[in-house]
């Protein structure tokens, strides 16, 4: 576990990592010359057939080529993707945080705030100077011109007399800022450990379970040989299994340079054979997770209508009386309800002969990178190709969001295209709805708690991660969230980090913290709105924190119209009667500045 | 292994081919090491700053150095004295061990750690 303090990150050599980072790639690349000279000056060349013919030259010849390949399996599995990437990322990660708290801690120390507790759980509280000079009317200009008052010069001059008036405001002006600081670098930490955490078990699930080695030549050969090659042709499933169950540590980018470094052959049979291993992982690209989604769905549809026929049958045997009859008809209706949901998610993402549907108002393709029943059920559906796209935008939705309906969401994805278009006519756009969490089902309580936000932080996080390891260098990246969804990209954000260049906050209630520094994207790119009939302004902010819209939360908003008085209002930002607002969004989407 | 139908071998040839394998399990073995110190030199202050990556770090750095580039190096030298040895004198892979090499080309290697093997007591 990590235990870095705000200390030690601030004065951690981030060069040093990223140079021993840059060491291992330049280590992988002289030990593929010596591999290659195996090939070319030993097996082609001094040990080649016209030197030596014999069945023992054969096998030694194949011999050193299974010791090559070996070798060049592990640079890249290895030496490569596990040490060297670990070590870039972490060198990324932890470089950005220090960005954070060389702005931070200036703030903190010059206004007279104090660091306190563990590293896990840091607090900003009033230093006791602060305190002194509040009590005895003599705060310092910064909060005078933040409460809005005169910094008293005298004693019970009309000033000071103010400042004891406004003793209340002084306190808690000085406690909401030491507040914002503390959101903000018990942000940045958890990041940082989060960082650190992540490259420390890629580093260390590495050890666990490494591929086997060839055998050595000798009495044990023949007897070993057989048993390595059966291995070997078993360790892409066995790495692809891993990495889908989470065990391997491996980051999305990790993923990403284990996928381009598999053959085509072995690829295709991943997806043929596993798609259970293919759609759902991070990392792996969009066409590749959206073919084997497809077979997935399928595969799923075939076995409720199996499941659906045997409960039918069995319900045929019983006594419409009987208690058994009432569970097999509860379970029937469930795989009913599955049975349906997925069927209409298969028809939005399906055209008429089979193939994948375009959408009917950006028409751009569906691609299908995520879908699941459990809870209220998940999906994440992709319009238009975001590994492709120069803009990808990604909709995380809120309360109420669930398979069944889903439709609904995926058409504001396609509105989202659509305006991206015409806001940069000529570059290619993406929007992926990305119901990849099980969002709450009812405003109270369940929208009221955070655990939904904070059970979805970790998906969200390798989510953006993987669509920057699959997308194009230097893609624009947006993370759009409504309603609830804003405060589950806030907690991801704050909690774990997200690969994101911009943050759009739709009808936020809140996105658990009271600051944008705290988000770990610039401020300048934190974005909000909320229409002036929509009652989730009137959200309390003991439940998830300052509102975005707020002028001290430190982002930035824009305009939206409401919609007809008597229409629900929470719901109409997608709508033609907030064209303004829908523009907005996608002038940021594509990385441009609200008009 | 049994029974080779057919059987040429030009034996310089072959001992070019030990040498090429010599040579890159010295140079495998030597970059191997260079960067697995430089791996423990950064864990170190990694380590001291409270990371989890410092101890992970080290300990990978030293897993590659032992067993993946180690096992590589093994391997390469393993073949390269068998080699030497057929060189010298047909030998099978069944039948082969380190005491072969020595005893039948181990002179033409003084540098290989066991090339002397054959002439100590216990031999």
């Amino acid at each position: 576990m990590s235990e870095m303090t705000w200390q030690q990150l601030r004065d951690l050599d981030c060069g040093a990592v990223r140079a021993l980072g840059d060491s291992w790639k330049t280590y992988v690349d002289g030990m593929l010359d010596h591999t290659a000279r195996l090939r070319t000056d030993v097996i082609e060349g001094h040990l080649g057939v016209e030197n030596y013919e014999s069945d023992t030259a054969t096998q030694v010849r194949e011999q050193i080529g299974l010791t090559a390949d070996r070798f060049e399996d592990d640079l890249s599995d290895y030496a490569t993707t596990r040490i060297a990437t670990s070590l870039h990322e972490a060198a990324d990660a932890f470089e950005a945080e220090q960005g954070e708290l060389k702005e931070l801690v200036p703030l903190i120390e010059s206004h007279d705030f104090d660091i306190e507790g563990p590293q896990s759980e840091y607090d900003v509280n009033l230093s006791g100077g602060l305190h002194q000079a509040i009590l005895t009317l003599n705060p310092p200009q910064w909060l005078c011109d933040m409460v809005g008052i005169k910094k008293p010069d005298g004693f019970w001059d009309w000033d000071t007399l103010k400042s004891l008036f406004s003793s209340v405001d002084l306190y808690g002006t000085a406690i909401g800022l030491a507040g914002q600081y503390q959101d903000w670098l018990r942000a940045v930490m958890a990041r940082a450990h989060d960082a650190d955490d992540d490259a420390a078990a890629a580093l260390k699930e590495m050890r666990e379970n490494p591929s086997g080695l060839p055998p050595h030549l000798g009495a044990t050969y023949d007897d070993l040989i057989d048993d390595y090659k059966d291995a070997l042709s078993s360790e892409v499933a066995d790495e692809a299994r891993a990495i889908a169950d989470g065990t391997s540590g491996m980051s999305p980018e990790q993923v990403n340079q284990w996928w381009e470094g598999l053959s085509d052959a072995e690829r295709e049979a991943l997806i043929a054979e596993h798609p259970e291993w293919v759609g759902p992982v991070d990392g792996i690209p969009t066409e590749a997770r959206d073919t084997a989604n497809r077979t997935l769905l399928d595969n799923r549809i075939d076995s409720l209508d199996d499941q659906i026929a045997a409960k039918e049958r069995t319900l045929a045997g019983l006594d419409p009386e009987s208690d058994a009859y009432e569970r097999v008809k509860q379970d029937l209706d469930n795989l009913k309800g599955d049975r349906k949901d997925l069927s209409e998610l298969q028809a939005i993402i399906t055209d008429e002969d089979g193939n994948p549907a375009m959408s009917d108002k950006a028409g751009e393709q569906h691609y299908l990178l995520g879908f699941d029943t459990e809870g209220s059920g998940q999906a994440i559906v992709a319009v238009g190709n975001p590994d492709t796209a120069d803009h990808v935008n990604t909709l995380v939705p809120g309360t109420t969001t669930a398979l069944a309906g889903i439709g609904g969401s995926i058409n504001r994805a396609d509105t989202m295209s659509l305006d991206a278009q015409n806001a940069a006519p000529g570059d290619a756009n993406a929007t992926v709805m990305w119901l990849g969490y099980d969002a709450p089902d009812t405003i109270f309580p369940e929208a009221m708690q955070k655990r939904w936000a904070d059970g979805a932080a970790e998906d969200l996080e390798n989510f953006t991660r993987g669509l920057t390891a699959t997308g194009q260098e230097g893609a624009n990246h947006t993370l759009t969230g409504h309603s609830y969804g804003t405060t589950v990209i806030g907690h991801a954000a704050t909690q774990r980090g997200v690969d994101a260049d911009n943050l759009v906050f739709v009808a936020s209630p809140g996105v658990g913290t009271d600051t944008a520094s705290a988000l770990g994207v610039d401020e300048q790119n934190v974005w909000a709105t909320t229409n002036s009939l929509d009652p989730i302004q009137l959200t309390p902010e003991f439940l998830h924190g300052n509102n975005p819209i707020d002028d001290d939360f430190g982002g930035n908003t824009f305009h939206s119209d409401t919609g007809a008085w008597n229409d629900n209002n929470h719901s109409t930002y997608w709508q033609d009667t907030n064209q303004v607002g829908r523009d907005s969004i996608a002038y940021i989407a594509t990385g441009n500045r609200p008009q | 292994m049994a029974g080779a139908d057919v059987f040429a071998m030009d034996p310089d040839e072959v001992h070019k081919s030990v040498e090429i394998l010599f040579e890159i399990e010295a140079e495998v073995d030597r970059a191997t090491a260079a960067v697995a110190d430089a791996n423990a030199a950064a864990s170190g202050p990694l380590t001291a700053a409270g990371t989890a990556l410092g101890p992970a770090l080290e300990a990978a750095g030293e897993w590659w150095r032992v067993q993946r580039a180690g096992g590589f190096c093994g391997l390469v030298g393993n073949t390269g004295e068998y080699l030497a040895a057929c060189a010298q004198e047909a030998v099978e892979v069944d039948d082969y061990n380190s005491g072969t090499f020595a005893s039948l080309a181990g002179e033409l290697y003084p540098d290989r750690p066991n090339a002397g093997a054959s002439s100590r007591p216990d031999w």
